[in-house]
């Protein structure tokens, strides 16, 4: 086992991009995340919240969200919604498209493929191992995915509160609404992260394997597994008991059973696969 | 002998232990209980209108605590659109007990059963279905209470039904009498009346309603109290007569009575005989509120008219002396208020362009913060600080945006009262027309008082939502309650009538050439935009403001007659030293009804110089003090009609003359 000297943590390595001894020294010395190296633009890392690319990527993602709330912005007046008894759909496209954007932002970080466009990007990462290859996942992996995805979901929220507030959602369900982008996102790039550790970086495999599973989980399960299809539960969130097709969903509680659930059991697996391969490596 | 032993053993310890004490229990099944309903009057009612139904319910068990649920149900399955009314009253019955119950109902359908269920404990207990299809009837009904009278179908006629009723079948709610153009009655009867029956039948008298009392000069003397409450008269014994040329007269048809008919000797101060046979009355009328009371003082329901052809003629013209409830016919006007009310709710989306640049901004800042991050890596936890602050600061502005014009959408409602008040001491009709707006699906109770006639109106649109559109009236003590529930996104109208003392006191005179009104306003919101409406001219007076008095004249020689009638327009006074302007309710109400409602009163008093009508608007929704408290109302308008009658009226027709100068 792993001497993990807890005494150091914080100490202030903030060295990124040196020697291979240094990395290991640095390693050794400080398991855990810190914010630092996920927010520069370094190639040890997946995907850096400020690198060129990813900031690119979360500002399209803005635009995307502001172009969604303003296509489905209720241009007629409030009582002619109430006279018609009908539901505008800003809710309901807002949450889709923030759920959408961030699990397959959060496959692409997953699976690494957020780098730089340029032609020697790629070959300055091939056989890099980044530290969320290296590093135990629940002391590094883990908080650097949900500090990421909060950040994303929290870049979002103003669209999603104005969205919220338009169809005259309670908190529980806003909150619903948020959590469950949370935790479909983050299952998306739990997955994507073990494709990339089993296949590899920038494996065919891999890329199909990771888009097969966004498919399957945000659109699939809606017809034999509708209880645990994210987009269904905003969809019946959005129409409540007025749902005008697709199954009844009655209780989030399934989703929020068997997703955190999966989470989990995806965490456990992802540190014993990291475990495994830093024993190959003899970094273990 | 040992098995014999051993079997009374167990026996005995079965009796006596705790499975023995619950036979009283397990015996406290359906049959303890027995229900009887009585369907409107002796089992007829009028279709399209409320009708009074009684249950009653008798215990020959243990106690028992539960719930009386009355359903009615329109609408049809394959419109999908079945919609129910259930009308709940707690049940208390004590062991061998026998209780009615009483509902007043509106039934607007005789396709579905009428369905009545005892619940205990929230699970049916007893259940009873009526079929309703023999029962209704469609025109309004001529009802006989008390005693049977013989066969009344030679009155049945197409203007009305008459039918009889023992007098335990009669409302406890005024509006049960809604669909009773007159109700016959003999003065002993109002004795064996209920308290909440005769106070239904006193209330429906003052909303419009028209009592026939008989006089029954060979029974007791009527009871002083009850006739001293709707009619004060005084009873000096009573005269024979051989025959009533008057009364024949009157029916068209002649009598030849074989004995001498007895006539009560009436004398009543505030009645006026509407039909003498000599000095001796034998019709009195007197107006009470709305309504009107009719005393006849001879029994027209004993011999000789009890199978007189001239009765078919008799009733005719009594009925034609029934009170016009709707002097003034608003009904048209108000299917106008709730399209407005909806259209005029107090609730909006956010502002669009102001969202789309706010939106603009935010994205732009955020694009900034990552720029500028791009050229110092360093300082990568201060780029994260901005991007959540920015983000966070942004989140807080479009929550406090739509704050500001949405977080109120969520359940928004409005209301419209329209109060109509005739004369100084009669009780106005203050009729209130709510709407509720949802976005979110709720469950609502609102508090109403015992006497308020709900209505609840399926306007929408979307013949989907018809089915959402049920309610619940719920009776707990003395305390009435509306239960309904919204579905996000939908809205549900409802108008409530009551009876309540009329907050405007005031009097008009006519002191040639002048024309004086005092008057008195105890609302707690000022009259707005008022105008005097008298033999076809409108006279201007401005603002009342509340709890104050106001006095003015206007001389008819300086009026002018213009010959033919322009409404007033809306004026956009400022108010007050707020200057607030009329609320969006009030003027669009004001604009779209203003025009219709003048030429409604033109055309109604425009040759009557004895009323003078005062027309005022209001920018709040006033209750009466009882229902003032728990309901949501966001936004209100009112409008006042008042009918003053003149002390003293000019002479008829006053302005021709003046016409005819010019």
């Amino acid at each position: 086992m792993r001497n993990f000297r807890i005494s150091n943590f914080g100490s202030g390595w903030s060295g990124l991009g040196k020697s291979v001894q240094y990395e290991k020294e640095a390693f050794e010395g400080n398991p855990c995340m810190k914010l630092d190296y996920i927010l520069g633009e370094s190639e040890k890392d997946l995907a850096p919240i400020f690198s060129s690319p990813m900031s690119s990527i979360t500002l399209s993602s803005l635009w995307i969200m502001g172009i969604l709330l303003f296509l489905s912005w209720p241009y007629t007046s409030l009582y002619r919604y109430l006279q018609d008894a009908r539901i505008p759909w800003t809710f309901f496209s807002t949450f889709a498209g923030a759920l959408i954007i961030i699990s397959y932002i959060n496959i692409r970080c997953g699976l690494g493929e957020i780098i730089p466009n340029i032609v020697y990007a790629r070959l300055e990462r091939e056989g890099v191992t980044t530290r969320e290859e290296e590093r135990d996942y629940f002391s590094y992996g883990l908080p650097q995915t949900l500090i990421h995805t909060l950040t994303l979901l929290l870049l979002l929220l103003p669209f999603l509160i104005l969205a919220g507030a338009i169809n005259g959602i309670p908190w529980r369900i806003f909150i619903l609404g948020l959590s469950i982008i949370f935790s479909a996102s983050l299952l998306c790039r739990q997955v994507a992260f073990l494709l990339l550790l089993i296949w590899g970086r920038w494996r065919l495999s891999g890329y199909l394997g990771a888009r097969l599973f966004f498919c399957f989980f945000l659109f699939a399960t809606g017809f034999f597994l509708p209880a645990i299809n994210p987009l269904l539960l905003l969809f019946n969130l959005h129409f409540g008991q007025r749902l005008p097709l697709g199954p009844v969903i009655p209780s989030v509680v399934p989703y929020f059973t068997v997703i955190p659930a999966v989470i989990l059991v995806f965490s456990v697996f992802l540190q014993w696969v990291i475990f495994r391969k830093n024993r190959r490596r003899g970094l273990g | 002998m040992r098995k014999r032993w051993t079997g009374g053993v167990f026996f005995f310890f079965v009796l006596f232990s705790p499975i023995g004490g619950l036979y009283p229990i397990l015996a406290f099944g359906a049959d303890s209980i027995s229900m009887e309903p009585h369907l409107g009057f002796n089992g007829t009612f009028p279709l399209n209108n409320w009708t009074p139904l009684s249950v009653l319910l008798e215990n020959r068990g243990r106690d028992f605590q539960g719930r009386l649920e009355l359903i009615t149900t329109s609408g049809s399955e394959y419109r999908n659109d079945v919609r129910q009314r259930t009308y709940v009253t707690e049940v208390d019955l004590p062991q061998n007990s026998q209780k009615v119950f009483t509902f007043t109902a509106f039934i607007d359908s005789y396709s579905h059963p009428l369905i009545i269920r005892l619940l205990h404990d929230g699970k049916p207990f007893l259940y009873h279905s009526l079929n309703l299809r023999n029962h209704f009837v469609t025109q309004p009904i001529l009802l006989f209470a008390g005693e049977s009278p013989n066969d009344l179908s030679s009155l049945v006629i197409e203007d009305y039904q008459p039918v009889y009723s023992p007098l335990r079948s009669l409302p406890d709610h005024w509006y049960g009498y809604l669909g009773v153009k007159g109700l016959v009655l003999k003065t002993g009867s109002l004795r064996s009346l209920r308290i909440r029956q005769f106070r239904a039948l006193e209330q429906w008298i003052k909303s419009g309603g028209y009592l026939i009392l008989v006089g029954t000069p060979l029974e007791n003397l009527p009871p002083k109290e009850s006739m001293e409450s709707i009619l004060p008269c005084k009873i000096l014994g009573f005269e024979q007569k051989r025959n009533l040329p008057a009364l024949e007269r009157f029916s068209n048809y002649p009598l030849f009575p074989r004995n001498p008919i007895l006539i009560l000797k009436t004398t009543s101060a505030p009645a006026a005989a509407l039909l003498k046979e000599g000095d001796l009355p034998l019709i009195l009328e007197k107006n009470q509120g709305l309504g009107k009371i009719l005393f006849l003082t001879f029994d027209i329901t004993d011999l000789p008219f009890r199978n007189w052809p001239g009765r078919t003629g008799f009733w005719e013209n009594i009925l034609q002396k029934s009170p016009t409830i709707s002097d003034l016919n608003l009904q048209a006007l108000e299917e106008k208020i709730f399209p407005l009310m909806l259209s005029n709710l107090p609730g909006r989306f956010p502002y669009f362009f102001l969202a789309l640049f706010l939106c603009l901004g935010y994205i732009l800042l955020i694009a900034l913060v990552l720029k500028m991050s791009e050229k110092n890596r360093e300082r990568g936890k201060r780029w994260l600080f901005l991007l959540v602050s920015v983000s966070t600061v942004a989140s807080l502005i479009f929550w406090g945006l739509s704050a500001l014009t949405q977080t109120g959408n969520t359940l928004t409602a409005n209301g419209f009262l329209v109060l109509r008040s005739k004369g100084p001491q009669d009780p106005a009709q203050w009729k209130y027309h709510w709407g509720l707006y949802s976005q979110q699906d709720r469950d609502y109770r609102l508090p109403l008082e015992m006497d308020a006639l709900p209505k609840a109106f399926y306007a929408t649109e979307n013949p989907a939502l018809a089915r959402f559109q049920s309610y619940v009236i719920e009776e707990k003590g003395e305390a009435l309650f509306l239960k309904f529930s919204l579905q996000r996104w939908t809205h549900r109208f409802f108008t409530l009538s009551l009876l309540h003392s009329s907050p405007l006191q005031g009097q008009a005179q006519f002191q040639e050439p002048v024309l004086l009104l005092k008057l008195e306003n105890h609302l707690s919101a000022p009259l707005q935009n008022c105008y005097v409406y008298f033999g076809g001219h409108l006279l201007p007076w401005g603002d009342l403001p509340p709890g104050k008095r106001f006095s003015k004249k206007w001389s008819l020689k300086d009026m002018d007659f213009p010959e033919d009638f322009i409404p007033p327009g809306i004026q956009n006074q400022r108010i007050g030293r707020k200057g607030l302007k009329p609320s969006p309710l009030r003027k669009e109400l004001e604009k779209n009804m203003s025009n219709e409602l003048w030429e409604t009163i033109h055309r109604r008093y425009q040759g009557n110089p004895e009323v003078i009508i005062l027309l005022g608007w209001m920018d709040a929704l006033i209750f009466p003090p009882s229902l003032k408290q728990p309901l949501p109302f966001q936004n209100g308008a009112g409008l006042v009609i008042w009918e003053i009658p003149l002390e003293k009226s000019p002479p008829l027709p006053f302005g021709d003359e003046d016409r005819r100068k010019r």
